[in-house]
């Protein structure tokens, strides 16, 4: 049995009522005809039952979805991650309720949208059978119809008074394609799930992002980790061992044999495990810091006044620490004269 | 966890001996990376001192009085500047009963200084500046803030930490005396005093047992400040 | 006059008695009269209507193109300030210690305020079955998306570091750092999402059947192709118009209070502090009564320039500004109760920082902005708008409005930036002067609402036909029986 769609547009109401009375009549279902106007008439203007009410079943659960998030937010998230703010309670009722209800709101309103899309299948595929006219201010009834049967139903199309006295017969595609519809939903709702997916693991740095943070630059620490000012002619030294213009910090001790044989085994216990047994900054650890371990041979710290050695050992520089505790200040000097020797040598001597 | 004893650091602000001298205030500048900003932003209202003498005048010329008072934040129990933050940049700290501030949060609404009745909250209005050599000045321990983000005295807390952990890795508890802001350790007069109230043993404990000169500040707002005042002999500060 | 069955919509068909035909008299001239008065009673065919709408939507004048080039550079100028700022700092602005906000906040809360009228009259008016609403509402809708949508920037743009102003959103993220809903701030967050999100889906939804009408009447072109996109497919069948129907009741009657709370939490923002002057506890619903006063103003100026420049004298009658001036009236009215509740408590009370603001306002150097508001919002219109004459007089209405909007403006900059100098401790008193950077912004806000206005009315139509000719067909709607019959009058 096949089926023939047939459309005629009407100038009034009564005229529209006319016909679909005439076609429910002659056995036409009211399922298969469709009514489409340009503005929205009371059903029982056209004699047609009205539809039934399943948008506002949806927008409530809906809301309940929102009202659920709400709660969520201001309760669930407190009561996982506490802090406190200024003698309030943990919960702050009134602000939750303010919460709550906005969230809901925004539930019951978005799943209104959406389902109206849903249930009219917005946006619509295929090309369904339309005229023009319609937003003429037309009335067109749509007639799905048995083979049989076109013939009368064309009959009472007509007498209703079509305008144009014309029954337009559509070919059967002229229907919703809901399948490519389906297709298309299915498709928006994977992307929602596959962005939030990503977004997720992005927050969560399962997919890491170094972003450049610059907490670690500040201003304060910034000239602990370069090279030292000399101190000013005459400038009173407070704590600690200073620099006083023309003399170094303390006494070096000269650079023989047994100083260099002392600063090479004290250079292996407490340097070589960062710098490098050679000082080349490749040290089994050197790869864990941020900077590395710098090269000790390298120029820039072989230039360095043995009084700015003295210093970083004495007191640390960045994120190397004070080695004040682990060696006498004479202990320091071999060191600093062995590194001196690395250099010299290009390997351990 | 370590735990940690809590505590409830207190200052002692005696008005009969403040002089005015503003020592504190430079301390406190050298201490927390506090920026000098240029003298036309503080014409038009953007000094940033995190203590900072009020002072009052009163009474017609020649017979003119100075009234005045050291002002910096005072660490409200229940502080007003807390719950107006979105985003968490200023909390409560339950274990040491401070209003902290936390910069890299902020985000700088500036909420906070519009529900502070005292006022002393300081925005970064630019990003400071330190001119060399006075960047070798600055205090490694505490964070230099940038454009856009909320300061105020902290009590010191990097000196707080500091002697805590100390203590703890000592194996002993923390004596009084030991934690000292910038500001107490340069008064010359002695008039700042700081110490832990929940110690019955501190300064500030004994100082404020039974004194009937001691009063805070806005109290009618039962924000609960942590900074008591002695009322001076004659300055008629808070009568 | 005989009252007959058939459509209340006319067909365009002058054998059905056009009363045009008939013989003139008395009772045809006094008919005659009163449809051109009353829009309801004088119809015209749909294809008339909409060509009519077309026409102007289709066209562009130099004068358009003129418009468009000005606002368009005075956005992008604002633009080019807001990121001048972000990268030297708030400094740039006049803001100081203690006044920490001032113009952007200020305009924050002017905008969302002018959003709200849109709502109230899409929405409230339209569960209320004033059908005179019908022309106006797709306007007064368009109106709140995009002030919204303006004002929605100003918190991003008062921010100390904007970059991080999604710290505010509640993401799940490793640090495990959820924004704070005990702060205002928040509150505002979410009720300005819930608000735009909801008035821009409102918006489009009651526009679909207009789209599927100008995407037939414009076969080809990009036109063609947007609005196919847009109208969704749309046909017009009962189903379709069902939904429709059902979802937007449940828009109007949920946007009701969701518009309401919006400004109420506006005001919050003020009102949760313990700063003088702002914590008040009517500021919840006198910002809301202040937000309709400047919306309903800001709506009538839109109608009368889009009136003017579009020729929609056919659709914009002057029943309809007289009915937006009762409402401006009522309104100003509304606002002033409120405005006096917060006076009166602070003054009576006479506490001594509150004694000061109010000194500052009526006698100090705020005084005359101050009194500037109050002449403009309430002395104005509640001198001229009892007037008929006034309220149908269009040049004289959208004089008022423009005083309303200025008022209403200074009414916020007063509340924000000139009470936030006055507070406890007077050595912290402080004063605010707009800087140009403030004001470019400013002026850039405005000029973004004209842009998107522009932009708006040659891609969409700015009357929603359906519903005009919906309030048409309901007005001769009646009940015979059981049965709804559509009727005609027609005078013999």
């Amino acid at each position: 049995m096949s089926q023939s769609l047939l459309l005629a547009l009407y100038d009034k109401t009564d005229q529209a009522a006319q016909a679909i009375a005439g076609l429910s009549d002659i056995g036409v279902r009211d399922a298969d005809v469709t009514v489409m106007s340009s503005v929205p008439y009371e059903p029982q203007m056209l004699g047609r039952r009205a539809v039934d009410g399943r948008l506002t079943a949806i927008t409530l659960l809906g809301a309940v979805a929102g009202l659920f998030l709400g709660l969520f937010l201001t309760v669930g998230i407190y009561e996982l991650y506490p802090l406190m703010q200024g003698g309030q309670p943990l919960i702050p009722v009134a602000p939750s309720l303010i919460i709550l209800f906005e969230v809901t709101m925004l539930g019951t309103m978005g799943s209104a949208f959406l389902a109206f899309l849903v249930l009219n299948r917005f946006p619509i595929f295929g090309r369904p059978a339309y005229d023009l006219r319609i937003t003429e201010g037309k009335i067109g009834v749509l007639a799905d119809v048995e083979s049989g049967q076109v013939f009368q139903a064309e009959e009472v199309l007509r007498q209703a008074g079509a305008v144009d006295d014309d029954v337009q017969t559509l070919e059967s595609d002229r229907r919703p394609d809901r399948v490519s519809w389906l297709y298309f939903a299915g498709a928006v709702a994977s992307v929602v799930v596959v962005v939030a997916v990503i977004s997720l693991l992005f927050f969560y740095d399962v997919i890491r992002i170094p972003f450049p943070t610059q907490m670690a630059a500040q201003n304060s620490t910034a000239y602990v980790q370069g090279p030292r000012r000399a101190a000013p002619e005459a400038a009173v030294p407070v704590q600690g061992p200073a620099l006083i213009a023309g003399q170094p910090a303390s006494e070096p001790v000269p650079a023989s044999e047994s100083s260099l044989q002392r600063g090479r085994i004290l250079f292996g216990i407490d340097c070589a495990l960062c710098h490098g047994q050679e000082g080349s900054g490749d040290g089994p650890l050197a790869k864990y810091f941020e900077p590395h371990p710098p090269d000790l041979t390298a120029e820039d710290v072989q230039e360095l006044p043995d009084d700015v050695l003295f210093l970083v050992l004495t007191q640390g520089r960045g994120i190397m620490p004070s080695l004040a505790e682990n060696l006498s200040p004479v202990e320091r000097w071999d060191v600093i004269n062995h590194v001196h020797s690395l250099a010299r040598n290009g390997s351990g001597g | 966890m370590i735990a940690r004893t809590e505590r409830k650091w207190t200052m002692v602000v005696d008005l009969d001996k403040c002089t005015g001298c503003e020592a504190c205030v430079v301390a406190c500048h050298a201490e927390n990376n506090v920026p000098i900003v240029s003298q036309e932003q503080v014409v038009r209202g953007r000094a940033m001192h995190w203590i900072h003498i009020e002072r009052y005048w009163e009474g017609e010329y020649p017979n003119v009085r100075a009234r005045f008072i050291p002002l910096l934040c005072q660490q409200c129990q229940r502080a007003p500047c807390e719950p107006v933050c979105p985003v968490y940049a200023t909390l409560h700290s339950e274990q040491e009963n401070l209003n902290l501030q936390i910069y890299n949060r902020c985000v700088g609404t500036r909420y906070c200084q519009n529900n502070d009745p005292y006022k002393v909250r300081f925005f970064n209005f630019f990003d400071p500046v330190f001119d060399e050599p006075l960047n070798e000045q600055l205090n490694p321990d505490v964070t230099v803030r940038s454009a856009g983000v909320m300061e105020k005295c902290t009590f010191c807390v990097q000196r707080i930490r500091r002697a805590e952990e100390r203590a703890l890795v000592e194996g002993r508890a923390l004596q009084d005396g030991e934690v000292v802001p910038a500001c107490v350790e340069t008064c010359p007069p002695s008039a700042l005093v700081f110490g832990d109230l929940l110690d019955a043993s501190s300064a500030v404990a004994q100082l404020l047992q039974n004194n009937q000169r001691a009063f805070r500040l806005l109290g009618h707002l039962g924000t609960e400040p942590s900074i008591y005042y002695l009322k001076g002999g004659t300055s008629r500060v808070g009568a | 006059m005989s009252v007959h069955r058939g459509d209340g919509l006319a067909d365009g068909n002058p054998a059905d008695g056009n009363p045009a035909d008939q013989a003139p008299s008395e009772v045809t001239d006094q008919a005659r009269q009163a449809r051109a008065r009353y829009l309801l009673l004088d119809e015209r065919p749909m294809p008339d209507l909409v060509a009519q709408l077309l026409g102007p939507m289709q066209r562009a004048g130099p004068l358009y193109w003129l418009l468009f080039a000005v606002l368009g550079c005075m956005v992008l100028v604002a633009g080019g300030v807001w990121i001048y700022q972000m990268w030297w700092g708030i400094g740039i602005t006049g803001l100081n210690r203690p006044v920490m906000w001032a113009v952007y906040i200020a305009n924050f809360v002017y905008f969302i305020g002018i959003g709200v009228a849109g709502t109230f009259i899409s929405a409230v008016l339209r569960v209320l079955r004033f059908q005179w609403r019908a022309p106006i509402t797709r306007a007064a809708e368009t109106l709140t998306v995009f002030a919204l949508a303006t004002s929605g920037l100003f918190p991003l743009i008062h921010l100390g570091r904007t970059w991080k102003f999604y710290w505010m959103l509640p993401y799940p993220n490793q640090r495990r750092l959820w924004p704070s809903y005990h702060s205002a701030l928040l509150w505002d967050l979410t009720a300005i999402l819930t608000y735009l999100t909801s008035s821009v889906l409102f918006a489009w939804l009651v526009m679909i059947p207009d789209l599927a009408t100008v995407r037939d009447r414009i076969a080809r072109g990009w036109r063609h192709r947007l609005m196919n996109v847009l109208a969704l497919g749309w046909r017009g069948t009962e189903g379709e118009w069902s939904h429709l129907k059902t979802a937007t009741t449940i828009f109007s009657l949920a946007i009701i209070p969701v518009m309401i709370l919006m400004h109420s939490i506006v005001g919050w923002d003020f009102a949760m502090t313990i700063q003088a002057g702002w914590q008040s506890t009517v500021f919840g619903p006198y910002f809301v009564s202040g937000a309709l006063l400047s919306g309903a103003a800001a709506v009538i100026i839109v109608l009368a320039v889009a009136r003017k420049t579009l020729h929609l004298e056919y659709f914009l009658r002057a029943e309809h500004f007289d009915g937006m001036g009762r409402f401006l009236l009522v309104l100003s009215l509304a606002w002033a109760y409120f405005y006096f509740n917060d006076v009166l408590v602070p003054w009576y009370g006479q506490l001594p920082v509150d004694k000061t603001i109010l000194q500052l306002f009526t006698s100090g150097r705020a005084a005359p902005l101050w009194s500037l508001m109050v002449f403009s919002n309430l002395v104005l219109p509640a001198a001229t708008l009892w007037s008929r004459r006034v309220r149908t007089s269009i040049p004289a209405m959208v004089v008022i409005s423009i005083f309303v909007n200025i008022g209403m403006y200074l009414e916020r900059y007063l509340i924000v930036a000139v009470t936030l100098g006055r507070n406890e401790l007077p050595f912290d008193w402080g004063a605010y002067v707009p800087h140009l950077p403030e004001i470019l912004i400013t002026v850039g806000a405005f000029s973004l609402i004209g842009f998107l206005f522009l932009v708006f009315v040659k891609l969409f139509p700015i009357i929603p036909i359906w519903e005009v000719r919906e309030g048409q067909m309901k007005q001769g709607l009646r009940r015979i029986g059981r049965d709804l019959v559509p009727t005609r009058v027609d005078p013999d």
